[in-house]
């Protein structure tokens, strides 16, 4: 059978998914530098250094409740009373707990000394100057220990993290003003092809507008890269080399779409093939298949399909996590998906994997669906811009409505 | 000495997954995958077969001829085929 996972006799074999993304994050080094930001100036940037509490947060032991404050050793059964000898509200300290009597305490004061427990509100009924217990706690109850959430000193994000708005608020409460963070990743774009207009020009004979520069720029500013345009490349040789030169100079990383795949009229495969090294992978995966990896002059190159789709997933598989571990990234690299029933049949699967363009809704009963877009063509963009992700359908296998099947959001693609 | 990495399907089958040597006398890439050749056995089948395996050293793409100097780490990849 030819899904054994040996060599097929009848072609060359397609390189499955994961082994192509072990390659690629094998090669993929996280760039030197790193700069110290403010808190501010950190939003999705990846942590280079450790972020460690400056303060023991909850700096004291306080009140979980708004309720009385009181020591266990003074209960005498259900319904103790005790004299009010003193209130402490959030933001004051109290005084140590007189023996024999209650502190009225309000949710985050500080627990005062002598209590070990704080009783609720609800439990308790003010009467006069006295509180009278109809239940009384267990030692500890109601009271956040001081250092339950972090110790001084304590790690509290990790280095490799990108920073998301929780982490910057994380920061922000151990009193850690500013960031070390690495350097912005930079990317270098290239496009060639005479027949490309860039939107908003008039469309010539034969000619049409250049839509995979901006899809890979709108992929490169969401992962926070720097993006070096180069513009289009005069379709010569000697041109092309010069620009993958200047390109390699400048950036971390040199990318494409179009141009390399067999049989293509096109200078890029052997000027990189002339600067570098550069290898061909077939990927058993639907849209996809061709990617392009090397290095320019020791930089690393990615040359995506040039079919707008395919450009586009191709991007989301294998070009994020390697961009993402450039940038710094140690975990996460790879998307979690989600399971969901398909509301359609897959009668007639592929032997490689399918990503189909789909949307993850709820259907009239309140339970998630997915839909898939109504054509395979790849070079559909708009059948992108409908989606909401990628249903994962399995090589080699017939899928019926109401299958489960995985799902791979925009939110953990983009 | 050098670091040795082997990836993926190399790695099943020579069922290593790393392995440190001493680089002594290496004086290419091409020069390791001689003396992992060398070996036999399974390793005959992977480095002295038909298709070449893809080599990195730190990280980068190379091919036979690259320089391996003590500490480099050497990656073995599958090979790719097709393209």
């Amino acid at each position: 059978m030819s899904d054994c996972g040996c060599s097929s006799i009848s072609g060359p074999k397609l390189k499955p998914l994961e082994e192509a993304l072990e390659l690629l994050l094998n090669l993929a080094k996280a760039v030197e530098g790193v700069e110290t930001l403010p808190l501010s100036e950190c939003l999705g940037r990846v942590l280079a250094e450790p972020v460690n509490s400056q303060v023991t947060v909850p700096p004291w032991d306080n009140s979980a409740m708004d309720g009385y404050a009181i020591n266990t050793a003074d209960m005498k059964g259900d319904g103790t009373r005790l004299p009010v000898s003193q209130r402490i509200p959030a933001g004051a300290s109290g005084d140590p707990l007189e023996p024999g009597t209650a502190a009225r305490i309000f949710t985050g004061a500080p627990v005062p000394p002598n209590a070990d427990a704080v009783v609720i509100q609800e439990v308790c009924e003010a009467d006069g100057d006295d509180v009278i217990i109809k239940q009384p706690p267990e030692a500890g109850a109601n009271i956040r220990r001081a250092g339950e959430d972090t110790e001084k000193d304590q790690q509290v994000i990790a280095p490799g993290t990108r920073i998301e708005p929780q982490h910057i608020g994380l920061a922000a409460a151990v009193g850690v003003g500013e960031l070390a963070v690495y350097r912005r990743l930079k990317v270098a774009l290239f496009s060639s092809g005479d027949e490309l207009v860039d939107p908003g020009q008039p469309l010539g004979p034969g000619q049409i507008y250049n839509s995979n520069e901006y899809t890979l720029k709108g992929l490169l500013d969401a992962l926070g890269c720097e993006v070096v345009s180069l513009g289009m490349v005069e379709d010569t040789f000697d041109a092309t080399c010069e620009a993958l030169s200047r390109a390699a100079g400048q950036a971390d990383l040199v990318m494409t779409s179009g141009g390399v795949s067999v049989g293509e009229e096109d200078y890029l495969k052997p000027a990189v093939e002339k600067l570098g090294t550069l290898d061909m992978w077939k990927i058993a995966i639907r849209p996809g298949k061709p990617l392009a990896f090397g290095h320019i002059e020791g930089v690393p190159f990615v040359g995506t399909p040039g079919n707008p789709v395919t450009l586009f997933v191709t991007f989301c598989l294998f070009a994020r996590p390697f961009i993402l571990k450039m940038q710094g990234m140690t975990e996460g690299l790879t998307p979690t998906p989600l399971r969901a029933a398909i509301d359609f049949d897959w009668p007639k699967p592929d032997k490689r994997r399918e990503f189909a363009r789909a949307r993850l809704q709820l259907d009239d009963q309140g339970v998630p669906r997915i839909s898939s877009y109504r054509s395979r063509s790849s070079g559909v963009l708009s059948s992108l811009a409908w989606s909401n992700g990628l249903a994962v359908l399995p090589e080699n296998q017939v899928l019926n409505k109401g299958d489960q099947v995985e799902f791979l959001p925009f939110s953990e693609l983009l | 000495m050098i670091k040795v990495l082997y990836f993926a399907r190399l790695r099943e089958q020579l069922e290593t997954a790393s392995e440190e040597m001493d680089a002594a006398g290496l004086e290419n890439v091409n020069g390791l995958v001689t003396l992992l050749k060398d070996r036999g056995g399974t390793w005959d089948d992977v480095f002295g077969g038909a298709q070449p395996v893809l080599m990195a050293v730190n990280q980068e793409m190379v091919d036979g001829n690259a320089a391996i100097n003590d500490g480099d780490e050497v990656g073995f990849f599958p090979p790719v085929t097709g393209g």
